[in-house]
């Protein structure tokens, strides 16, 4: 083979094993994909970053001015619902119990979009007779929101029933729509959160 | 040379009319999430007006500010004229007097749209057992572009404000109300509807003027609300509550009703509603610091995922156009070269070299952007290859030049680079959007590896072919042109690059069976492209070892040798054509025709030219 043939070879071979070398770890060293299929539910995943929850202002059932902030230094457990939600129903008795088990540590606040004080009422004073002793803690606080201002215009709740749990330090850290879960789930999932019992 | 720079100035003239007026730089630039790529919002623009309308501009007007016509107006988008429609048969069933080529509004084709909806779901069946004739599969597609123009005009339309009558008692009292003032109000205004047509049952004659308006009112947010179920085609809504490192992005309606809806992105939304407002009152300054403040927004939540370096080198690539710049310098170069054919000068040799070598420049430029804005190897697709193989001609052209020096290597180069570069758009529908890969090739290695070492064996295999047709021409007309390549000179040029392509050819073949007995687990499956990969081995073997031996002649060398291009046009994109084997994720709608005819006038060329060098020479004494 003549030399300039011999050249000639060599740099195509070089440039062939450069090409590999580089794609190689270019293949193995890349960012993941961003087009990975969103979750169909939250349970199971972890935030992507966990943002604080903006502070908010909204009157109890006993017209008193509470705030998201007060809490802050307990796992918040804010619920979105209405009494014509049909799975707001279904899960609201979990909220309760685990509200009862942990009243040091966790605080469960129903913000309600209910139009209908009375049938909002109606909803409540089934809860009462059900489970008194929840219903009569400082941990569970009950917040009407009939104009959605805080359910929709700051936390873009339109799904009913959506629930956010907010760690001790303030922070959303998962989000679970719809109530197709257990007390089991909730607890396991505060757990993941670095909830302590 | 003043011909030349008048052309240019032409050109320039050409590319620069485009651009909208000022305002939507940043809107340009918001991300949005299509077909799996994070992109900037001007990118999907043109991705979505070149599927409606085959253009990826209109009348000027470029397609961020047509898309932010859609969206923010979407009233007016009806009558906007943007839909190809090219079938004879659906142009005459129309019945609307247009000249070929021009584009249809929403409301000229909604009769045709309404009087053919019933037919779809047949259509639809016998689309899957391709029984479908050229107008039926116009119609498909004209009702699937009706749907996407629909996706696009509803995206934000819970942020835009509805003509709708509010009646008092829900309390409403701001004058443009939106969808999202409104649902607040929707299960009131559906429990009192309950309650009228309980008492005054559902004829709406009886109502009082109060009931109906509030019949109106659920009745239109239940449209509304139904309109935008599934529509999840304009992504730009940061998803907040995910695991991992993953960015996943949802469109405005499919966030909210996915109960995806989070206080940050609450907060986003408000930023394209002020875009809105400010773009439907026409304050082009405030649209403008809406939009910083929307792209602000999401580069804060996305921090380091924010990909700005890639929309950068995105931006520019669209702005730029580098294939239109290395088309029009290869047509310089070929204008050079062959005014150099009938005039011999150095001064056409020097601009026709310069001009390939611009060509050349834009053309990887081009490549190179790509590469660095989709993150990987410059060949995924059958669009990319055709790029690939274009800009390996372009070099192979002008290292030769430079090398052997003459004028016929940059028209090779310039002529082969110019001719894919044309061919490209023309056979592969929606090529110049920047798409995703399907999953068999999406492994950056084996892009990087095989399909490169492929693709440069065609390249090369096209240049060897382009080399034996300038043989062949020279030995059938030797005294035609001014310069006179010498075809013993052309004959061992293209035996050399003919073992270039071999070599490229059957090594890139070799890592293709690798590749296979990796992914499928098995090395070799007579799938069509593989056997259309061994023929151009094959081919390229028979003909070397028969010059070898001396038993094919130069002549039938060179003919054997031009032939190469429709062994390699088959096995490139006719194996496409035949729907069957692992390797059919090729575009081939109206490729079958176009290959018929280039296979039939390479093959006819080459037998006329060769009957013609034999008959002349038989003739000699």
């Amino acid at each position: 083979m003549k030399k300039g043939s011999k050249r000639n070879l060599l740099a195509v071979l070089s440039v062939l094993i450069g090409v590999a070398i580089a794609t190689y770890y270019a293949d193995f060293g890349q960012k993941p994909p961003i087009s990975a299929p969103a979750p169909s539910i939250s349970l199971q995943n972890a935030p992507f970053e966990a943002a604080a929850a903006p502070d908010f202002t909204l009157k109890d059932m006993n017209g008193h001015e509470r705030t998201l902030a007060e809490f802050r230094g307990k796992f918040v457990i804010l619920n979105f619902w209405a009494s014509w939600c049909a799975p707001c129903i279904k899960e609201f008795p979990h909220f309760l119990k685990i509200a009862r088990e942990y009243p040091e540590k966790l605080v469960f606040l129903g913000v309600s979009s209910d139009f209908n004080d009375a049938a909002m009422g109606r909803f409540l004073d089934k809860m009462k007779a059900a489970h008194p002793a929840a219903m009569a803690q400082d941990n569970v606080v009950i917040l009407p929101d009939p104009q959605q201002k805080i359910t929709l215009d700051l936390f873009q709740t339109m799904r009913l029933p959506e629930t956010i749990l907010i760690d001790a330090n303030g922070a959303m850290r998962d989000k679970i729509i719809g109530a197709d879960w257990d007390y089991e789930d909730l607890l396991n999932k505060l757990e993941s959160l670095g909830f302590s019992k | 040379m003043r011909i030349l720079l008048l052309t240019l100035l032409c050109f320039f003239a050409c590319t620069s009319g485009v651009r909208a007026s000022s305002g939507y730089e940043t809107f340009a630039s918001l991300p949005v999430l299509h077909e799996g790529r994070l992109q900037p919002l001007e990118s999907f623009a043109r991705a979505q007006l070149y599927k409606l309308s085959s253009h990826t501009d209109l009348d000027g007007q470029a397609a961020d500010a047509w898309l932010a016509d859609v969206i923010f107006d979407p009233g007016g988008a009806a009558d906007k004229a943007v839909f190809a429609l090219d079938n004879e048969v659906l142009r005459e069933r129309l019945g609307i007097e247009k000249p070929r080529g021009a584009l249809y509004t929403l409301a000229e084709l909604e009769p045709l749209l309404s009087e053919t909806r019933s037919e779809i779901a047949a259509l639809l069946a016998a689309e899957e057992q391709g029984n479908l004739s050229a107008a039926q599969t116009a119609l498909l597609a004209l009702h699937e572009k009706s749907v996407t123009y629909l996706k696009l005009m509803r995206s934000l339309s819970l942020i835009l404000p509805l003509n709708v009558e509010v009646p008092d008692r829900y309390g409403v009292t701001k004058g443009d109300v939106t969808f999202l003032d409104l649902v607040r109000q929707e299960t009131r205004a559906i429990d009192d509807l309950k309650s009228i047509v309980a008492d005054k049952g559902d004829d709406p004659a009886q109502y009082s003027a109060q009931q109906r308006a509030i019949a109106a009112l659920a009745f239109q947010l239940q449209q509304i609300r139904g309109g935008a179920a599934g529509n999840a085609l304009f992504k730009i809504m940061p998803l907040s509550w995910q695991g991992g490192q993953q960015v996943e992005f949802l469109a405005p309606w499919e966030l909210l009703l996915r109960g995806q809806g989070s206080p940050e992105n609450a907060a986003y939304l408000k930023r394209w509603q002020a875009m809105a407002s400010a773009y439907r009152a026409g304050d082009m300054n405030a649209f403008s610091d809406a939009s910083t403040a929307a792209k602000n927004h999401v580069r804060q939540r996305l921090g380091a995922a924010y990909p700005a370096l890639q929309f950068t080198l995105e931006r520019i690539y669209d702005a730029l156009q580098p294939y239109n710049w290395a088309v029009f310098l290869y047509a310089a170069s070929l204008i050079f070269a062959a005014l150099y054919a009938l005039y011999v000068s150095n001064v056409w040799v020097i601009l026709s070299r310069a001009a390939l070598a611009g060509g050349a420049l834009f053309h990887a430029g081009g490549i190179g952007l790509r590469m660095a804005i989709l993150e990987r190897p410059p060949v995924g697709t059958l669009y990319e290859s055709v790029l690939f193989v274009a800009l390996v001609c372009a070099l192979i052209g002008l290292v030769l030049a430079f090398k052997r020096g003459g004028v016929a290597y940059n028209f090779a180069g310039a002529f082969a680079a110019l001719g894919l570069l044309l061919v490209a758009p023309t056979i592969i529908s929606g090529a110049e959007t920047l798409g995703v890969l399907s999953a068999v090739l999406n492994t950056n290695f084996w892009l990087g590896t095989h399909v490169l070492c492929i693709t440069i064996g065609y390249g090369v295999a096209v240049m060897t072919a382009l080399f034996a047709h300038f043989a062949l021409f020279t030995r059938a007309f030797p005294k035609l042109l001014a310069a006179r390549p010498d075809f013993d000179k052309l004959i061992t040029i293209t035996y050399r690059i003919s073992l270039a392509a071999l070599l490229f050819t059957a090594v890139g073949t070799i890592l293709g069976g690798i590749w296979a007995d990796q992914s499928w687990g098995r090395f070799w499956g007579w799938d069509p492209k593989e056997n259309g990969a061994l023929l151009i081995v094959l081919w390229l073997l028979w003909l070397q070892h028969g010059r070898l031996s001396g038993h094919i002649k130069s002549v039938p060398f060179a003919a054997g040798m031009a032939f190469m291009n429709v062994i390699l046009a088959l096995a490139w994109f006719g194996v496409n054509l035949l729907g069957v084997g692992l390797h059919s994720y090729g575009f081939t709608e109206g490729l079958a025709w176009g290959l018929g005819l280039f296979c039939g006038a390479q093959s006819l060329l080459i037998i006329v030219l060769w009957g013609y060098i034999w008959r002349r020479e038989r003739s000699r004494p």
